[in-house]
């Protein structure tokens, strides 16, 4: 439990300066942070609003995670799944085909499936994978027995590793996913063992227990070299014996797919391929080469990459994976644009009611879409906002039907520091201005400053309302999507990005809705249809008056001329009525905005914006690693680390040693003599001071078999010593612990020639 | 291939000196045997209908195919397998291990490591066996294997005196020229010859490779004539392409025999009508992928019809900008970067100043050509570390991403006043992004930049860009990127 909070720290480095203690209580999302945080007995989660936050609470929170996230990674694995169904089964196709029924290897062609994937490495394992997982289910359906052989350029390194590599996945039995790469680690190590000595006593077993042959060839491979491909041939040949076939009539598939060409040395695939074509007569193989998107186009890459002889010989199919931006965009439409159905709202706060804050999501997919494109990291990050909004926010519990009101101030006293509140009561004051019932709708503010009843009341409305809100959100944005033609609007948008623009209230000032309206030339009788009856205007008891009323008057249109006149008309209508609703009170409460780490300051490049999720997502790296090397309290000044001390830690506390000799470095020329370094580092120390520093702490540990130990620095410390030979060593022991853990990192580096040391860091760039 | 026969077409005299060589006398037959001449001209033929049809059965004879050979020890552990197996005597004859420097070798991995011990083990069965018979053992496509093969050469034509296998003849199959190593040595040498044209189209008429589809009911002797026109325009327009080569040739038949039986079968033509038949679609088998093969088609047709495809590069946007700066400072001298990727006006107005003057007499009456004078799109990529390329990225991201000018776009729209967003655009910087360098390790790995040296913190390392103008481009077509004019400033 502890570790959990220490790994949690990491990041909550706090630059701020003191009086910010003062400010953070406007922050309701921080407040923990100023005491120390406290773990619950029964969940990693800690406890909230200073340590007071009921336990049961605190328990509540972690299951309302659980049960969100899982109906969530549901609705994602399930998209996952389902996503390359149609390429998995036309695979299945290509491959259960027949050899004799299969013209080209009649007439000596190897069948290869070139598989077009997308340029994010980890994607494609994982489709690779999936694909496995599928072989192996259809495999019990038919009579057909799947091999499946996987190669990759990690193991693939020459051609003897290859066809090793292959004999080992084909004539083992079943290997199981995780021991895969366990004994690939072995096989390399033992590849010399492999060649030339092997024991005798198995062979001899061999040869009298021609009954249990089978297993022993497994092993054994006859005794031949394990790279000869003749294995491969020889295991078939038993295999179609014991089925009473032969190599065109067999059941027997064996699938080999290389799952990154790209990454193989283009004399090994040749080699490769040769081999397997060589043998496609003989043994009921299909290939499956893996390509990178870069090569879109197929023959181009075959005419650079293979010899004319092979390509005569291979008959090439191509498979398509679906694209990753459309996957990425259609996990987003499921998980947060659309209106969940009855079975999966069985949980305990509806989906619904909770919204992600646009910008976070457009933080989160730009990543996606600019710089990794990786639906895992897509997926991670998801989890992520929703653990930061249930770590981090006590107030969730609030929506729970289980919330039982106790300790029902310290809720209210947080709502009333909510951005929105305050914003609330400020309009509520103006209109006061003017009204009649001034002194009605004064005492209704003192209500609900003072009082929890009202302010309640208050949250329970926005609650509901909320739901409603998601609900016209969802039906502008289906409305706007739906008007946009796919090939001929240039601008063209994904849902996620219309949901973006209605929701921060951009959208009239945007070019994006001119440019819609104008390329609309006709409303045909299908989109009016698709408007009016695909869309829903109510889920439950909630109902979207607006949206009924738009649909009832564009239902009235009638072929004419005016019509898309009037269409537009009304669709701005609709918009308008629609933007006009404020923000609702209290959104926060269930929005996920992502966390908040620092004061929130204006940042006006969206890939510059901060927050938590943010931070988590993108650090600087190299930035966070200076200053901590610069200043060792942004890792050290936590809470763990202050609680064993009893006090904070100030810059009159020694530094770590690596910190010093960074200071050391900082000033270092760009080639560093390494006694001069030594030299340097030793005088930022002072003996006295810093040994009786090391002497205190060992002796506060109480540890007793370093007793000896102190008696023995105490005799440096004071000894008269005047060279200083033993001080001299211990600093020297540290300097070049320094050093090693520098290169480590990467800041330096040893040159070739010894004695320097060379900076490899670079400021600024 | 055509139909097997006594004799192959045009090879009767090859078949004849095989005869001459090859006997199922010891004392009559050769040692080694060179059988070599162009790829694909029928040698494995040859000899498999020489072995079939004219040897006598009692030569025994074992076919190795090097080119499936991986290592010098495979391919005599083959040898050694299939001379015992082919030899005829039953296993329990001899026993599988060897015994080799005193020592007994259990296992059949580990003998025949090198060719000494090929002999050793060779030896050892004659000992055990007394076996005598003639063998031809063929190493078919012996050039083709897999490692260097020098040395087998010598090996395999010393055998016979090296040793007490007399009963062995090697025949070396050689589509290349003769290896320098036996050149000088006296085997017999067996050359085939190309075809000609007229003698690959007899061959290619003896058999009927393609058949009509059998609804059609074409009569044979009207298939027959087909074909024969068939051949005769396909050897006739594919010659001077194919060579003798028999394996293009026939790939050839088969992908266009489609092309001129389809409107036989939609019924437009008759096929009685070869040639109006081969001018309407004489436009559409002459295109490049009859020569290169590798034209490769959607598995399902349904799948052709979903164009979903619509950007051919599914790199990231990062990527893409790291892939442009990449190549620009592959193609970009470094001492240019100031001209190019700087804001400093003044360099760039000196150097169009320098371009308008009229340059000296002396150098432009040479007329040699320099690195600058030539189109950077057409010289190699030059190396660049990697720094200079992140400093490029930086400028370049800055001016040209959609996504920076659309932040400052929405700046405007909300006429929100800030002060600072100058400020924060003139530092903003991609390289504090942590995806940057693992971006860059899956360019790498894509084969689409290179890195000189493997270790990544070396202050030497430094990397190149991989790609083709042409790729280049439509990267840059899909990102917007002005590509064209940072390369022609």
């Amino acid at each position: 439990m502890k570790r959990d909070v220490d790994s949690q720290s990491t990041h909550y480095w706090l630059k701020r300066p003191k009086k910010s203690s003062l400010k953070a209580s406007s922050y309701p999302h921080k407040v923990h942070h100023e005491a120390a945080p406290q773990t619950c007995p029964d969940c990693p989660l800690s406890i909230l609003i200073g340590g007071a936050e009921p336990t049961e609470h605190v328990k509540l929170r972690y299951d309302l995670l659980q049960s969100t996230w899982n109906v969530q990674q549901q609705k994602i694995e399930k998209i996952l799944q389902n996503a390359n169904i149609e390429l998995f089964d036309n695979l299945v196709k290509f491959i259960s085909t027949s050899q004799r029924l299969d013209s080209t290897i009649t007439r000596g062609k190897l069948p290869v499936g070139f598989l077009q994937l997308g340029s994010n490495v980890a994607n494609n394992l994982r489709i690779f994978k999936e694909f496995g997982q599928y072989l192996r289910e259809s495999q019990e359906e038919s009579d057909l027995d799947y091999r499946i052989v996987n190669l990759s350029s990690r193991t693939c390194a020459n051609i003897k590793a290859t066809i090793r590599e292959i004999v080992k996945q084909v004539t083992e039995d079943n290997v199981k996913e995780g021991e895969d790469e366990e004994d690939e680690e072995e096989d390399e190590e033992e590849e010399e063992e492999d060649d030339d000595d092997e024991d005798d006593q198995e062979k001899a077993e061999e040869d009298d227990e021609n009954g249990t042959k089978a297993e022993k060839t497994t092993k054994k491979y006859h005794g031949k070299i394990s790279y000869d491909f003749d294995i491969i041939h020889e295991w078939c040949e038993e295999y179609f014996a014991g089925e009473g076939k032969n190599a065109s009539t067999t059941n027997l598939r064996i699938v080999i797919v290389i799952q990154d060409s790209d990454a193989l040395p283009n004399q090994l695939l040749n080699q490769v391929l040769k081999l397997i074509h060589s043998y496609s007569k003989l043994i009921p193989m299909k290939l499956i080469v893996g390509l990178s998107s870069i090569n879109s186009n197929i023959s181009t890459w075959l005419n650079n990459n293979l010899s004319n002889e092979l390509r005569i010989g291979i008959k090439g199919s191509l498979f398509r994976t679906v694209d990753n931006k459309m996957l990425g965009h259609s996990i987003c439409n499921d998980l947060f644009l659309r209106y969940s159905s009855e079975e999966e709202d069985t949980h305990e706060i509806s989906l619904d009611s909770l919204m992600l804050s646009p910008d976070l999501i457009s933080t989160i997919l730009n990543r996606f879409q600019n710089s990794n494109n990786s639906i895992d990291s897509l997926v991670s990050s998801f989890k992520l906002s929703y653990m930061v909004y249930f770590y981090q926010s006590p107030l969730v519990s609030l929506l729970s039907p289980k919330f039982n009101g106790k300790f029902l101030h310290l809720y209210t006293d947080l709502l009333r520091k909510l951005p929105s509140f305050k914003r609330c009561i400020e309009i509520k004051l103006d209109q006061s201005e003017g009204d009649e019932d001034k002194e009605k709708t004064h005492q209704e503010i003192v209500d609900l400053l003072t009082q929890d009843g009202p302010l309640m009341d208050v949250f329970h409305e926005s609650v509901k309302k909320s739901k409603l809100e998601k609900l016209m959100l969802i039906n502008t944005m289906n409305v706007l999507y739906h008007l946009q033609d796919r090939k001929k609007f240039k601008n063209f948008k994904e849902k996620i990005d219309i949901y973006q623009l209605i929701a921060t209230r951009q959208i009239f000032s945007s070019f994006y809705l001119t440019n819609l309206f104008n390329s609309i030339s006709m409303i045909t009788t299908e989109q009016i249809r698709f408007l009016t009856e695909e869309l829903p205007t109510k889920i439950g008891n909630i109902v979207d008056t607006n949206f009924e009323q738009y649909q009832n008057d564009i239902r009235k249109l009638e072929n004419g001329s005016d019509r898309r006149e009037k269409f537009l008309k009304y669709t701005k209508r609709y918009l308008k009525i629609y933007l006009a609703h404020k923000q609702l009170p209290l959104y926060e409460v269930f929005t996920i905005l992502g966390g908040s780490v620092q004061p929130a300051k204006m940042e006006v490049l969206e890939e510059k914006s901060k927050n938590l999720i943010i931070d988590l997502l993108r650090p600087e790296l190299r930035a966070i690693l200076e200053m901590g090397l610069e200043d060792s309290r942004s890792y050290l000044s936590n809470d763990l680390i202050q609680e064993e001390l009893g006090s904070p830690i100030s810059l009159r506390d020694p530094q770590p040693i690596i910190t010093k000799l960074f200071q050391v470095y900082k000033d270092a020329p760009v080639n560093i003599n390494i006694y001069d370094f030594y030299c340097a580092f030793r005088q930022t120390f002072e003996k006295h001071r810093d040994m009786t520093y090391l002497i205190d702490s060992i002796t506060n540990d109480n540890i007793g078999s370093l007793s000896p130990l102190v008696a023995d620095l105490e005799e440096i410390r004071d000894g008269k010593d005047t060279k200083d030979e033993q001080w001299n060593k211990i600093s020297f022991a540290w300097f070049l612990q320094g050093c090693f853990e520098l290169i480590q990192m990467g800041i330096v580096k040893e040159k070739p020639k010894g004695d320097y040391l060379e900076k490899v860091i670079w400021k600024g760039v | 291939m055509p139909v097997l026969e006594s004799t192959p077409l045009y090879r009767s005299k090859e078949v004849d000196l095989l005869s001459a060589f090859i006997t199922d006398d010891i004392t009559t037959t050769v040692p080694a045997l060179i059988v070599h001449g162009y790829k694909s001209i029928g040698k494995t033929y040859t000899l498999d209908s020489f072995f079939n049809n004219r040897l006598s059965p009692r030569v025994k004879k074992t076919i190795i195919r090097c080119d499936e050979c991986v290592t010098k020890r495979v391919l005599l552990q083959r040898c050694l397998k299939r001379i015992r197996e082919d030899s005829g005597i039953p296993k329990s004859k001899y026993s599988e291990n060897v015994s080799y420097r005193g020592g007994e070798v259990t296992n059949f991995g580990g003998v025949c490591e090198n060719f000494e011990n090929f002999i050793i083990a060779m030896e050892q069965f004659i000992d055990e066996t007394g076996y005598n018979e003639p063998h031809v053992l063929v190493l078919d496509r012996i050039d083709q294997y897999m490692e260097i093969a020098d040395d087998l050469y010598t090996a395999f034509n010393r055998l016979h005196e090296q040793s007490t296998v007399k009963f062995l003849t090697t025949v070396l199959v050689i589509s290349g020229d003769l290896p320098k190593e036996i050149v000088t040595s006296s085997v017999p040498q067996i050359f085939f010859k190309a075809y000609e044209p007229d003698q690959v189209l007899d061959i290619l008429q003896s058999q009927q490779l393609c058949e009509f589809n059998a609804n059609l009911r074409i009569p044979t002797n009207i298939q027959v004539d087909f074909w024969n026109q068939y051949t005769k325009i396909i050897v006739d327009l594919f010659f001077s392409y194919t060579g003798s080569s028999m394996n293009v040739l026939i790939d050839i038949c088969y992908e266009l025999w489609e092309h001129f039986t389809k409107p036989i079968e939609s019924g437009k033509y008759q096929p009685q009508d070869f040639l109006k038949i081969y001018r309407e679609i004489r436009t559409s088998i002459l295109d490049d992928n009859v020569f290169s093969q590798s034209s490769v088609e959607p598995y399902n047709e349904t799948e052709s019809n979903k164009t979903n495809s619509s950007s051919s590069f599914d790199l990231p946007v990062h990527s893409q900008f790291i892939l442009m700066a990449c190549y620009l400072a592959s193609l970009i001298e470094p001492k240019n970067d100031l001209q190019m990727f700087s804001k400093l006006k003044t360099l760039r107005a000196e150097k169009s100043n320098k371009k308008s003057s009229p340059s000296k007499p002396s150098k432009s009456s040479r007329q040699q050509m320099t690195r600058q004078n030539i189109d950077t799109r057409l010289l190699t990529p030059g190396t660049f570390e990697l720094e200079r390329m992140l400093s490029i990225l930086t400028v370049i991201y800055r001016n040209e991403s959609s996504s920076l000018s659309a932040s400052i776009e929405r700046l405007h729209m909300i006429e929100e006043e800030n002060d600072n967003w100058d400020k924060e655009l003139a530092t903003f910087t991609l390289n504090a992004n942590i995806d940057v360098n693992s971006q860059l390790a899956t360019l790498a790995s894509l084969g689409l930049v290179q890195r000189t040296s493997s270790d990544v913190l070396s202050s030497q390392a430094r990397w190149k860009c991989n790609m083709s103008w042409s790729t280049a481009e439509s990267i840059a077509k899909e990102l917007n990127f002005p590509l064209k004019t940072y390369l022609e400033d």
